[in-house]
């Protein structure tokens, strides 16, 4: 016996004829599973899908599904959607792996990754080396660009977070230093603290949020929609042409973005000097001149110009390895502050202990 | 055969500009139901804007577009979203959301405009994607697909939701003869077993001839309607730039209709 559908199937009642009409199929409990579809009312792509679902189930309790009756508008959308000879499922099944395979597989590409990161690092080298002996052959106008972009546009973010990095390294050691008695030792604290540490790393953290991950946007962008490769071809190296540029213009910006943060956190610590531990700014000037060396600041500004190559070569490396779409460049640019920020101290480090052993911090 | 037929929109003295430049002007056409109407012209004629107009992605400085009883450019936010559920749109690149695999591209406007139960939308899914030649793809990423598999792919999420009125913007752009044929055909079945209006705007002479039950043909240099028929009429117009687009001859504006080589 056929089980006979007598209503309209759409959007609005699908689910609900669909609890019915299987509760049919159970009951009926045939082998072949006729529905006589002469009363069928209006039917859309959702009560198609009502049927799809139906003989789907019956499958895989092996057993079958017949229309009978069927109104011919309804045949020609049933023949549109294949009903009776749907395809086959998934084309590839997905691979399971064991946990050493996996393990294995992580380690090769992580040496892959290294290797391509080292010649990377090798071809800018020989590109700046290149560069240095035909300065003809840069871009000085796109070099133009990114210095306005990296230094002039980074000067009120970095004043202002310089600044308040002094004010809060100052307020909090203030209390400290007043149970002392030792007030005018801010002066020593915040001269040194700030040109040796605060001041470049300020200058580079902020760099790698706003120009490494511009870098690396932009370079992905070009990457995905074919640009390198039309550079390529062009017989144009990406290298020279996008990396070398950004990285002359930060070589040229983070080294006066390290002075003049250094300059905004010793204001910072001023008045805090000032307000808390009633140094005034004579007295901290004074005690500044023979406190700090120029070392200590020449030290700063000599660290920031490896950390310039650093955070470009960073932005830029992870700009070119970018693929997969919008999502890859999303992905580039996350890497390249994460990845940034990571090697920044990392590099800062070395420095510390290398400054030490070459007895040059004193 | 569109005596009869009833209007499904209804373009009135549409006016688009960019800035101080008049791309679009005195714009008057219908689109009945149940009709493939192709928007043509050669490049940069505004046909894109034209469609873009129709699905009010960006308002007009002048004119209407009538979609039943309701004039899209006074329409509220509210409204639009209401009517845009009654089209679909298959974009120039298909425009696939890269991070979801196609089948939940296709299952999204179910999944929210619906309360079909999960189990319903996958079938639903797996009818669109053999409806367009895709079935069993369901798990693949969209990068994963060829240029020509992304656009059938954004056609059947299009048509998820059994649009009233379809739009095409240059769904044969790019893709080689065979599949451009392919496509061709899909547009036509769907029409003709679904009764879905379609509005198609390419420039492909294959496609048109092959789809058109009425064609607009916009001109460039020149902001209105340059001449409205069947294919058939378009191809022997008595307007040497319409003959010349139809005839793939070279045209000037100062010397008309240039010699081929």
């Amino acid at each position: 016996m056929a089980i006979r559908v007598e209503q309209s199937i759409t959007f609005e009642n699908a689910e609900a004829v669909y609890a019915e009409l299987s509760g049919y199929v159970r009951d009926s409990g045939n082998q072949v599973v006729r529905f006589d579809l002469s009363g069928l009312g209006e039917i859309d792509s959702a009560g198609l899908a009502v049927f799809h679902r139906i003989h789907s189930n019956l499958r895989i309790d092996g057993r079958q599904i017949e229309f009978i009756n069927i109104p011919d508008r309804v045949r020609q959308l049933f023949e549109l959607s294949n009903i009776e000879h749907p395809s086959a499922g998934a084309v590839s099944p997905p691979v399971h792996q064991g946990e050493l395979e996996r393990i294995g597989q992580l380690s090769l590409e992580a040496a892959s990754d290294f290797r391509d990161m080292l010649g990377y690092i090798g071809r800018v080298t020989l590109a700046l080396i290149w560069s240095m002996g035909h300065p003809a052959k840069v871009r000085w106008g796109d070099v133009t660009r990114y210095v306005q972009e990296t230094g002039a546009d980074a000067l009120p973010i970095v004043a202002l977070m310089s600044m308040l990095v002094g004010l809060v390294i100052a307020f909090s050691s203030a209390i400290q230093l007043a149970q002392f008695g030792a007030n005018i030792f801010i002066v020593d604290l915040i001269g040194i603290g700030v040109t040796r540490e605060i001041g470049p790393l300020m200058a580079a953290i902020l760099l790698i949020a706003r120009s490494g991950s511009a870098f690396a946007a932009e370079i992905g962008t070009q990457k995905i929609s074919e640009e390198i490769d039309a550079l390529t071809v062009m017989g144009l190296k990406p290298i020279p042409y996008l990396v070398i540029p950004r990285i002359i213009a930060t070589l040229l910006t983070l080294p006066l973005l390290t002075i003049f943060a250094d300059l905004f956190g010793v204001i910072g610590g001023m008045i805090i000097a000032q307000v808390s531990l009633d140094v005034t700014p004579t007295i901290f000037i004074q005690r500044m001149a023979e406190a700090v060396s120029l070392w200590d600041i020449s030290s700063g500004v000599l660290k920031s110009l490896f950390f310039a190559v650093l955070i470009a070569g960073t932005g830029c490396y992870r700009g070119m390895e970018t693929s997969g779409g919008a999502m890859g460049v999303g992905r580039s640019t996350t890497d390249s502050v994460v990845s940034g920020i990571f090697l920044l101290v990392v590099a800062d480090s070395v420095f510390v202990i290398l400054f030490h052993f070459l007895g040059l911090s004193f | 055969m569109s005596g009869e037929q009833k209007i499904a929109i209804r373009v009135r003295d549409l006016e688009v500009s960019y800035d101080d430049n008049r791309v679009l002007q005195n714009i008057n056409f219908d689109v009945h139901e149940g009709e493939i109407l192709v928007i043509l012209g050669e490049s940069g004629c505004g046909k894109s804007t034209l469609l873009r107009h129709m699905l009010m992605l960006r308002s007009p400085q002048g004119g209407s577009v009538h979609y039943g009883d309701i004039d899209l450019c006074q329409a509220s936010e509210n409204e639009l979203d209401e009517i845009r559920r009654d089209f679909g749109v298959l974009f120039q690149s298909g425009a696939l959301f890269k991070s979801l695999t196609l089948g939940d591209n296709v299952a999204m406007p179910a999944v929210e405009f619906t309360n079909l139960s999960k189990d319903t939308i996958e079938e639903l899914v797996h009818l669109k994607l053999e409806m367009v030649g895709l079935g069993g793809m369901q798990e693949l990423m969209p990068s994963q697909l060829s240029g020509g598999m992304q656009k059938r792919g954004g056609l059947a999420r299009a048509m998820v939701l059994d649009p009233k009125v379809l739009f095409f913007d240059e769904p044969s752009a790019g893709l080689d003869p065979v599949t451009s044929a392919s496509l061709d055909h899909l547009i036509i079945t769907l029409n003709e077993t679904l009764g879905i209006t379609m509005v198609v705007v390419t420039h492909e002479l294959e496609s048109i001839h092959a789809i058109a039950h009425h064609a607009i043909m916009l001109g460039k240099n020149h902001p209105g309607i340059l001449a409205e028929g069947t294919p058939n009429e378009l191809q022997n117009s008595d307007i040497p730039r319409v003959r010349a687009f139809f005839n793939r001859e070279r045209y000037d504006e100062n010397h008309g209709v240039l010699s081929g080589n």
